[in-house]
C-alpha cells in the first residue's frame, strides 16, 4: 500500500510498489492525461511532478511516491490557467498534441526552480522531451512567453 | 447478401488501387446527407453540421486529425459558408460512414478533396436556415444572410439564431447545388486559426486511443517474432499466467486479409490482462520459441550490396525515357551514387486499438489514418455487413504514414473475438520500432552527361528500392519513382530506371513516400552539377527549369501517377522568393554555408535554403532555414506554417540522426536512444513565407519536407567542401 497525494487528493494505492507510476496513474487511478511514448525515459511524454520535481513516470516506481505529492497535467491548474498552459494556447503550439502534456509538465517544474533561464538552460532542461511533429520552435516561444507572464505576476503587475 | 458482396467488392477495389487505400471520389449529393439525424439535443443539417438546441454548432470532421491540422482547416470550410460563430464551434470526428467520403489521410489530399464538398455542406445548411428565417419573416431568402450563428435580414435589422430556426430549418429541402461565397468575402478561410483541440491537449483532457475505457475491457500486448516473417514454434503459458492480473495467453496467427499488405498481422503470442502493466509483465515471463524464417540472415549491408548489384543488372523498369541526343556528343560524364537508409515513422503515440466484437456487430476505437480501410477489412474477416462495423477514430498522436497500415486494429479485433471481451491492444515503443512498415532503403545512381560546352544534356537516374507494391506487382515502381520520374528540368535526354529488390525490411509509406529519397537525390545531384560546371546552384535550378509553363509528364504507371503536371512558373517562383529572402547571393563567411533545394508534390511547390555553421568543436549546426511554400489558396496559414516548421525538424533529423538497420534478420533500433529524432536544441532560426495562392487549396503535410534535407546537405558542402551521398551524416 503506497500513501501519497495525487493532484492534492490523498490516496492509498494498493499495487505492487514496483509498478511504474505511469501505469498506476493511467490504469488504476484513471488519470489518462499522462502519456506513454517509450517506456524507457527517453521521450518525456510521461512527465509528472513528485514534490514539484519533474520525473519520468514510466521509469519511476510507485514506491517513489510514498508520502509525496504527485502532480499530473490534470492537476497543474484547476482550469487550464497555468501560465504555460496559457502560453501554449496563445502560441498555438500543438500539432498532434501527444507530447505536449509532458512538455508542459517538464517546463513547469523547470521554470518553478529557475524562472529566468538562458536559452542554453532551456535547451538542456527540455532535451528529454521529444516532439515528433517538431513543434519545438513554438515550444521555445511559449516558454519565453510564460516566463514573461510569470515574472509579471511575481512583480505584481 | 448481394449488398454485402457489392460493398465488399467496392472497398476491395479501393484498397487495391491506392497507396494506403484512399478511396478517390465520392458522390457529392451524399455528402450533403439526405436525412437529418437527430438525438435529443443535436439536430443534423446534412452529414457535417449539427446544431444544438442550446445554440451550439458542431461540425463533423470527416478525416482523422494526425497533427496535420485538418480538424481545424476542414471545419473552417463548413463554418465559412454556414456563417457560424467560429469561437463557439465544436468539432467532432466522424465515425465511419460513406456519407463522409474516403475519410483517409495520407497523401496530403484532404484539403483538396474536401474543399468543394465541405463548402457545399456548409452552404446547404446555411440555405436551409435562411429558408426557415425567410419564411418566418415573409421575405425573400436572397435578402437574408448568415453571420456568427444568426440569420440576419439587413433591411429590417431582424435576426434569428440558428437554434431558434432549427425546428423549421430541418424540414427544409436540402439544396444540392448551393451557391458558394466569393473568396473576397471570406471571414475565416485564409485567416490564422488556432488548433481546435488545444484546450484539451494542454489540460490532458484530449482523448487518444489508449485512453478509451469500456466496461469489462482487458489489455493486451503481443510478443512477435524478432525476425520478420518468422513463425511461432512453441510457447509456454504457465509463467505468464502466473503473473497477477494476467487472465489469458493465446496465440494470434499471422493474417493478411485479401492480400492487403497494409493490414498484415505478424502474429505471435498475446498476453491479456486486467491492466496494461500486468500484460507487459506477463509478456516478460512468456517463454516462446520461434522459427526465424527466410529473412533470418538479412542485414542492411547485404541489402545495400544487393541494391548495388541491381543498379548494374536489375534495372528492368524504364519509367521515363524522353528526348534524344542527336547531334550531341557526350564529352564528360558525372556519375553519382547515393545510399539512403530505411526509416521508421515513429509517431509518438505507439500503435494501439480497442475493439469490441459482438455476434452481429463490431465497434472499435483508436488512431488510424484510414478508418474505412480498417472497417472494410474487419467486415470481411468478421463476415459482417460493412455498416455493422464502426470505427471511431480518436485524436491521432502522429501518423507519418505508419497508420496507413491497420494491422494493430485487426489484432485488437481478433483478440476481442477470441476472448469475447473488449480488448485494447498496445504496442510498446520497442514493438513499434521493431515491427514496422518502414521507408525502404534505397540506392541511386545519377549519371549526367555534358556536351563540349559543359552543358548538362543527359540525365539518367537509376533507383533501387524494396517496393511498397511488392516485387511481383505489375507496376512495382508505382510508389517508388515520384520525385524522380516526374523531374521537371530540361535535359536533352532524361531516363529514369527502376529495379525492385526484395528485402527483409517490410516497406511502408513514410512522409512524402518516394519524394523523401528521390527529391533528396535530384536536388543533391543538381547541386553537384553546379559545382562541377562552376555555376551558382540557384541559377542552375532556374536555368534547368526553363521557361515558365505547365509541363505534363506522362509515365507508364496506372491512374493519376501516369500523368504528372508541374506548373514550372510556380516552382521557379518559390525558388526565387526563397533565394531572395535568404539573401542567396551574399557571400557566406568561412565556417558557414548555404544550400538550396526545391520540390513539387502534387499541386504544392516548395523551396528551402538552409544555412549551416561549423562549430568550434567541428560539429555542424543548422542555424537558419528559409522555407517558401505555394500550396495554392491557404485555408489556415498558421496550420500551414506549423507543418513547415515541423518538416524542418524532420529534415534535420533525417540528415544527422535517423536510420533503421537490420542485422541477422532483426531491426537493430529499439527505442529513442537508438533512433533519436530532433530536439529543442536543434531548432534553427526559421523564416517562413507562404505564397498567396488563388484557386483551390493544395496540401501542406508532406510537401514542405522533401527539400529540407538536400538543402542542408548542399549547405554542408558549401561550408566544408564535403559531399554527402549517404545518410545519416553523423555529426561528431
Amino acid at each position: 500500500m503506497v500513501s501519497c497525494t495525487i493532484n492534492g487528493k490523498h490516496r492509498k494505492i494498493n499495487a505492487d510498489p514496483d509498478t511504474p507510476l505511469l501505469w498506476v496513474l493511467r490504469d488504476l487511478v484513471g488519470l489518462t492525461g499522462t502519456r506513454f511514448g517509450c517506456g524507457g525515459g527517453f521521450c518525456g511524454a510521461c512527465t509528472v511532478h513528485l514534490d514539484g520535481q519533474a520525473v519520468r513516470s514510466c521509469i519511476t516506481p510507485l514506491s517513489a511516491a510514498q508520502d509525496r505529492a504527485v502532480t499530473t497535467i490534470e492537476g497543474l491548474s484547476s482550469d487550464g490557467t497555468h501560465p504555460l498552459q496559457q502560453a501554449w494556447t496563445v502560441e498555438n503550439v500543438p500539432q498532434c498534441g501527444y507530447c505536449q502534456a509532458g512538455q508542459i509538465m517538464n517546463a513547469a517544474a523547470f521554470l518553478a526552480a529557475n524562472p529566468t533561464p538562458t536559452d542554453s538552460e532551456i535547451n538542456n532542461a527540455m532535451a528529454g522531451n521529444l516532439c515528433r511533429c517538431g513543434t519545438y520552435p513554438r515550444i521555445r516561444k511559449a516558454i519565453h512567453r510564460a516566463m514573461r507572464n510569470m515574472q509579471q505576476r511575481e512583480s505584481g503587475e | 447478401m448481394s449488398d454485402i458482396s457489392q460493398s465488399r467488392r467496392l472497398f476491395l477495389k479501393a484498397l487495391l488501387t491506392s497507396t494506403g487505400g484512399l478511396v478517390v471520389g465520392f458522390p457529392a449529393a451524399r455528402i450533403l446527407g439526405l436525412d437529418s439525424k437527430t438525438n435529443d439535443t443535436n439536430i443534423a443539417l446534412g452529414a457535417f453540421v449539427e446544431i444544438g438546441t442550446d445554440g451550439s454548432v458542431t461540425i463533423v470532421a470527416p478525416v482523422p486529425e494526425v497533427g496535420q491540422g485538418v480538424h481545424t482547416a476542414l471545419p473552417m470550410l463548413v463554418a465559412e459558408e454556414l456563417g457560424a460563430d467560429w469561437p463557439q464551434v465544436r468539432v467532432r470526428q466522424a465515425p465511419t460512414g460513406s456519407e463522409y467520403g474516403s475519410m483517409g489521410v495520407g497523401g496530403s489530399d484532404s484539403i483538396r478533396d474536401y474543399w468543394q464538398p465541405l463548402r457545399k455542406a456548409g452552404a446547404a445548411a446555411r440555405d436551409m436556415l435562411i429558408a426557415a428565417a425567410a419564411a418566418a419573416w415573409a421575405v425573400s431568402p436572397d435578402s437574408c444572410r448568415t453571420e456568427n450563428g444568426y440569420v440576419v435580414h439587413p433591411a429590417s435589422g431582424r435576426r434569428l439564431s440558428f437554434s431558434a430556426l432549427l425546428p423549421t430549418a430541418r424540414e427544409m429541402h436540402v439544396p444540392q447545388q448551393p451557391k458558394l461565397k466569393d473568396v473576397r468575402d471570406y471571414a475565416l478561410i485564409g485567416h490564422a486559426t488556432p488548433n481546435v483541440h488545444v484546450a484539451d491537449i494542454v489540460t490532458g483532457k484530449a482523448q487518444y486511443g489508449m485512453d478509451i475505457r469500456l466496461p469489462g475491457m482487458l489489455f493486451a500486448v503481443i510478443e512477435r517474432c524478432p525476425v520478420y516473417g518468422g513463425t511461432l514454434k512453441s510457447f509456454s503459458k504457465a509463467e505468464a499466467l502466473a503473473v497477477p492480473g494476467v487472465v489469458n495467453v493465446t496465440e494470434i496467427e499471422p493474417l493478411m486479409i485479401r492480400d492487403f499488405s497494409y493490414g498484415e498481422v505478424l502474429g505471435g503470442v498475446a498476453v491479456i490482462a486486467e491492466n496494461t502493466w500486468a500484460a507487459m509483465q506477463g509478456r516478460e515471463a512468456l517463454k516462446v520459441v520461434w522459427e526465424d524464417g527466410p529473412h533470418r540472415n538479412e542485414s542492411s549491408s547485404a541489402i545495400s550490396s544487393r541494391f548495388k548489384d541491381a543498379l548494374d543488372t536489375g534495372l528492368s523498369h524504364v519509367i521515363r525515357n524522353e528526348g534524344s541526343l542527336d547531334h550531341i556528343d557526350i564529352d564528360e560524364e558525372l556519375v553519382l551514387e547515393y545510399d539512403l537508409p530505411a526509416l521508421s515513422q515513429s509517431p509518438l503515440e505507439p500503435m494501439n486499438f480497442t475493439a469490441d466484437v459482438r455476434p452481429e456487430s463490431c465497434e472499435a476505437w483508436g488512431p488510424v489514418q484510414v478508418p474505412r480501410n480498417l472497417q472494410a477489412l474487419l467486415a470481411i474477416w468478421l463476415e459482417l455487413p460493412v455498416d455493422s462495423v464502426t470505427i471511431n477514430t480518436t485524436l491521432v498522436g502522429g501518423g507519418f504514414g505508419r497508420r496507413l497500415a491497420v494491422d494493430y486494429g485487426i489484432e485488437a479485433t481478433v483478440l476481442s473475438r477470441i476472448t469475447g471481451r473488449p480488448i485494447q491492444v498496445l504496442w510498446t515503443r520497442e514493438d513499434d520500432m521493431q515491427h514496422g512498415f518502414y521507408r525502404t532503403p534505397s540506392r541511386h545512381r545519377v549519371a549526367i552527361g555534358f556536351d563540349k560546352k559543359q552543358r548538362p544534356v543527359r540525365w539518367r537516374h537509376q533507383i533501387v528500392t524494396h517496393p511498397i507494391a511488392g516485387t511481383t506487382s505489375e507496376h512495382p515502381g508505382i510508389y517508388e519513382v515520384q520525385g524522380a520520374a516526374d523531374l521537371p528540368y530540361d535535359f536533352e535526354q532524361i531516363t529514369v530506371q527502376y529495379a525492385p529488390v526484395q528485402t527483409g525490411i517490410r516497406p511502408g509509406s513514410w512522409r512524402s513516400v518516394s519524394h523523401s529519397f528521390n527529391s533528396f537525390v535530384t536536388n543533391c545531384a543538381i547541386d553537384e552539377i553546379a559545382a562541377y560546371t562552376k555555376n551558382d546552384p540557384y541559377e542552375l535550378h532556374q536555368k534547368l527549369l526553363g521557361e515558365p509553363r505547365e509541363k505534363t509528364i506522362i509515365l507508364p504507371l496506372p491512374g493519376r501517377r501516369g500523368k504528372v503536371v508541374c506548373d514550372v512558373a510556380r516552382l521557379k517562383r518559390v525558388l526565387k522568393l526563397c533565394a531572395e529572402r535568404a539573401d542567396w547571393h551574399r557571400p557566406t563567411p568561412n565556417g558557414r554555408g548555404k544550400g538550396i533545394a526545391c520540390c513539387y508534390y502534387k499541386t504544392t511547390y516548395a523551396a528551402h535554403v538552409a544555412e549551416v555553421t561549423v562549430t568550434d568543436d567541428g560539429n555542424i549546426r543548422v542555424t537558419r532555414v528559409v522555407a517558401v511554400l505555394d500550396c495554392g489558396l491557404v485555408v489556415n496559414p498558421d496550420g500551414v506554417r506549423a507543418q513547415i516548421e515541423g518538416a524542418v525538424m524532420d529534415g534535420i533529423a533525417t540528415v544527422f540522426d535517423l536510420e533503421v538497420t537490420m542485422q541477422d534478420g532483426q531491426i537493430q533500433q529499439t527505442n529513442f536512444d537508438t533512433y533519436p529524432f530532433a530536439r529543442l536544441a536543434d531548432t534553427p532560426e526559421l523564416d517562413i513565407y507562404l505564397v498567396s495562392g488563388h484557386g483551390s487549396p493544395g496540401g501542406a503535410g508532406e510537401p514542405p519536407y522533401p527539400s529540407v534535407a538536400p538543402a542542408i546537405v548542399n549547405a554542408i558542402y558549401d561550408a566544408t567542401g564535403e559531399r554527402i551521398r549517404k545518410l545519416p551524416f553523423r555529426r561528431t
